[in-house]
């Protein structure tokens, strides 16, 4: 094993889940080739070479073959094709609970774990002290692991996974449920490990984490490697790839939800709204004191039982200032078929100088429907002189003696 | 694919992992019976109660306390009779019932470590023959306090555990590896097994069939060997080479079905951390 000088080679590793539309397709594929399957490629030619004593990050999304990876690489997942040579004795911990049957108590499955890899009843017994040191549970070591929490879970299985002299550790996304002091020394016993040359391979969603302990790392998506390399690049790779994926489904989700709108029109109409003053003069600035109202006309097409305004007003960072009482029967609007008048008044309304914005909604408190007649709008409030600082002015007096 | 060689590897496999398995029966059992006051005692209250159940029901009500003849003519008390039948049903009934779960059960040892695969039947299948044998040894003791002899011929139910031991671990390789597979089987499983204890001369005798095709169509049925066996080892009538064509038939039926569950093992496997 000394002659070689990378601890996990992988080449052209393709992992192919096949979907069947029924469970027994499944078994029918064991006799015929000719069963119809769907299939979703988990990983896609991957091909990399992970040199002795790394730590290595993987990142990706969820679903993207991260797990799968690992999977194969432990050997509890078959690969569809492609090939894998580890070089030396793997532990893994896949997900938190390690493969502890929850029935069993956790010196019980520590055993099982450990003759699972190939040691002696007596090599274990010898490991225990120092596996009980580390994972700090105390009594709980001969309960069912049912009982433990989720921290209790993951401070034993890596206790477990790191005193079973592992040569390559595999960590799958278990330390985000410790505390940080556990983290830490998690973090620390795998740092000795590295020292030791040994190699560690290291899922997690926090990047920090990435950063500060990884000395490469792969980006992983779609199950194909974009990157291997630095973890500094490959973390700012990734960030990138999550800010524009974040955008494009926030642009989806805007799209969609215009979609979902054109379909409310269909039930309840409102024509353009206006906002005007006392005079009924469309403004958007108003003289501090003065009345706000809003104009509309709306249209139903659709019987509905009962109709509200809800009126909402918001400052300039857009929390809410004020939202009229949505279930108040002063509120509620004509609802026949037809064409129908809004006129709504904010009387005097005691903002300060400054932005503001408002929306106006009707909706049918039954249904829970909504629609929008002016959706955040801006508006201005001016005062010649000064009132204070704010958002609201309050009467107030003082006197002295 | 070539099923001897599968079934070469399986059975390689499970030797290389005797003493694990051991160990692993144990831990199921101690699994099943964790928290319960009574533990073990449990795996043995089950079928004493089913035998008293079923020796009040067909002994006291429909036999009205008539003893039953043996072939050799011979006329024993039915309970005793009742007893070995009983004991080898139950133990298949476990197998059948809880074997085809017995994988998916222990699912964390197919996707979650680096476990042999092909072990798990097997060391379920010994987690079941542990009440088993307890279930023999209280056995021996009921005959010995109904003063009913144990003859020389109890000699040979060694022989006829072992079969059968390897009998249920093929059956529950076949069952659990089709069990992880669609849980249809498993359903498929637990409405059968009414009909075959049934259909199975567990309660009656096979002797007492006029109709010689139907008799012989039953005695194919493999769990009808182990039935006489037992009772021929308890009762003291025949030995096994006494009736050396159903021997043969068995252990032929016994490798070929290990042949094709083998095969069918090795092929669906691979796939079963994909399932679970």
């Amino acid at each position: 094993m000394e002659n070689n000088n990378y601890s996990v080679k992988i080449e052209h590793l393709t992992k192919i889940y096949k979907k069947y539309k029924r469970p027994w397709y499944r078994v029918l594929n064991a006799f015929s080739s000719k069963v119809p399957y769907k299939e979703f490629y988990a990983v896609k030619d991957l091909s990399v070479t992970i040199p002795r004593g790394e730590a290595v990050g993987i990142i990706g999304k969820n679903g993207n073959g991260k797990s799968t990876l690992l999977k194969m690489i432990t050997g509890v997942t078959k690969m569809t094709s492609g090939t894998i040579e580890a070089d030396g004795r793997i532990v893994a911990m896949l997900e938190l609970t390690s493969g502890f049957d929850k029935e069993l108590t956790g010196r019980e499955n520590a055993y099982i774990k450990g003759r699972t890899i190939g040691l002696s009843k007596e090599e274990i017994t010898s490991r225990m002290d120092a596996i009980l040191q580390f994972a700090d549970i105390g009594d709980f070591i001969d309960q069912p692991t049912r009982t433990y929490s989720s921290g209790m879970k993951s401070r034993l299985g890596f206790a477990i996974s790191v005193n079973l002299d592992p040569d390559i550790l595999i960590v799958d996304e278990v330390l985000a449920v410790g505390d940080i002091s556990f983290k830490l020394k998690c973090l620390a016993k795998m740092e000795e490990f590295r020292k030791q040359g040994k190699t560690i391979l290291f899922v997690s969603h926090d990047l920090s984490t990435i950063k500060a302990f990884c000395s490469s790392c792969m980006w992983i998506k779609n199950g194909e490697l974009m990157f291997y390399g630095e973890t500094g690049k490959a973390v700012q790779m990734y960030q990138d790839y999550l800010k524009t994926d974040r955008r494009e489904e926030n642009e989806r989700r805007r799209k969609e939800n215009a979609e979902l709108l054109l379909t409310k029109d269909d039930m309840l109409h409102p024509n353009k709204a206006h906002l005007v003053n006392g005079s009924g003069e469309e403004k958007t600035v108003f003289t501090a004191g003065e009345d706000i109202e809003i104009l509309a006309n709306y249209e139903v097409n659709v019987p509905a039982d009962c109709l509200n305004c809800a009126i909402t007003v918001y400052d300039s960072e857009q929390k809410e200032i004020f939202s009229s009482d949505r279930q108040g029967k002063q509120f509620s609007l004509k609802n026949d078929i037809g064409k129908h008048k809004l006129h709504v008044i904010l009387h005097q309304p005691q903002l300060l100088a400054g932005h503001y914005f408002i929306t106006c909604e009707i909706w049918n408190p039954q249904s829970g429907f909504v629609r929008g007649v002016i959706n955040k709008k801006q508006f201005e409030i001016k005062s010649d002189s000064f009132m204070g600082t704010g958002i609201m002015y309050i009467d107030c007096s003082c006197t002295s003696a | 694919m070539n099923p001897f060689k599968a079934l070469y590897e399986l059975t390689a496999l499970n030797i290389r992992h005797t003493k694990q398995s051991f160990s692993m029966a144990g831990s199921e059992l101690k699994k099943k019976y964790s928290s319960t006051l009574f533990g073990w005692a449990w795996s043995i209250v089950r079928p004493l109660v089913f035998i008293f159940v079923y020796w009040f029901a067909m002994s006291v009500g429909i036999r009205g306390n008539k003893p039953i003849e043996l072939e050799s003519g011979e006329k024993i008390p039915y309970i005793i009779w009742m007893i070995p039948g009983v004991i080898a049903w139950f133990v298949l009934q476990e197998t059948l019932s809880a074997g085809v779960i017995c994988v998916r059960h222990n699912s964390h040892l197919v996707n979650k470590m680096l476990f042999p695969v092909g072990t798990i039947p097997v060391f379920s299948t010994i987690s079941y023959f542990f009440s088993h044998i307890l279930m023999i040894v209280i056995s021996i003791i009921i005959f010995a306090v109904a003063k009913y002899p144990l003859t020389v011929y109890m000699l040979q139910l060694p022989f006829y555990f072992l079969l059968f031991f390897v009998f249920c671990c093929v059956i529950c390789t076949f069952i659990s590896t089709l069990g992880v597979m669609s849980r249809d089987f498993e359903q498929f499983i637990k409405a059968i097994l009414n009909v075959f204890f049934w259909m199975s001369p567990v309660l009656w005798q096979l002797s007492k069939v006029d109709n010689k095709y139907l008799s012989f169509l039953l005695k194919l049925n493999p769990f009808n060997y182990f039935l006489t066996g037992y009772r021929d080892a308890f009762l003291g009538q025949a030995w096994f080479w006494e009736h050396q064509k159903y021997t043969a038939y068995i252990v032929v039926f016994i490798f070929l079905f290990a042949l094709f569950t083998s095969a069918l093992h090795k092929k669906l496997a691979p796939e079963f951390a994909d399932v679970l």
